[in-house]
């Protein structure tokens, strides 16, 4: 999937690019990637995980669950 | 990009094998999902239901660490107004699913099929975790 774009570069992020051994598209894609992961911190991950197998162990989740479906479901407005 | 709903979370504390290894796996992934900061809230909500609040705001301390959290914006609301008009998708999925579209997530996951299954948007791919 993806397309080529045209885009607007000053000059020094084109000089920049020219300057690299990798492709213009392949630049721009890294740098792109280190925006969408700036502030990321990927123990996250794992905190999430663990939280998660907390609450599971808890009585009544599968209650509360369903309920919260039927809420979304009733939506009355 | 990809999105997560609420019922992937949900799914994720009744300890759904294929959901648990997704998020294992998007560890390695080099974008950082995106969730609703509705989501958030859901998720807040039901821990605090079952008396796990405190695991309840780990778990959503998580997800902000890794995940883009996604405002409610004017775009968003006009997009979940045409989604609910136009499908009957009650407003709250309406507003999940228009800031996934609305912010470029090509692939959203859940485990809505009655309301999510409904999404007609070529850029986006819809995986139900059933």
């Amino acid at each position: 999937m993806g397309k080529n774009i045209s885009v607007y570069l000053p000059d020094d992020q084109i000089n920049f690019i020219n300057a690299q051994k990798e492709g213009a598209s392949q630049v721009i894609q890294k740098a792109i990637r280190l925006v969408m992961q700036a502030g990321k911190d990927r123990s996250g991950y794992d905190d999430v995980a663990a939280a998660a197998a907390e609450i599971g162990r808890s009585g009544g989740l599968e209650d509360a669950v369903r309920s919260w479906h039927a809420d979304r479901d009733a939506d009355r407005w | 990009m990809v999105g997560l709903d609420t019922g992937y979370f949900m799914g994720m504390m009744l300890g759904d094998g294929g959901i648990i290894g997704h998020w294992e796996a998007l560890k390695e992934k080099e974008t950082a999902p995106c969730v609703s900061v509705l989501t958030l809230g859901e998720i807040l909500y039901l821990t605090i239901r079952i008396g796990k609040p405190q695991q309840g705001r780990k778990m959503v301390e998580g997800i902000e660490k890794t995940c883009t959290v996604l405002d409610v914006n004017k775009a968003v609301v006009e997009k979940a107004a045409a989604l609910k008009g136009g499908h009957g998708t009650p407003y709250i999925d309406s507003i999940i699913i228009a800031s996934f579209l609305e912010n470029g997530c090509n692939e959203i996951h859940t485990k809505d099929r009655k309301h999510f299954g409904a999404v007609k948007d070529k850029r986006a791919k819809v995986v139900i975790w059933e």
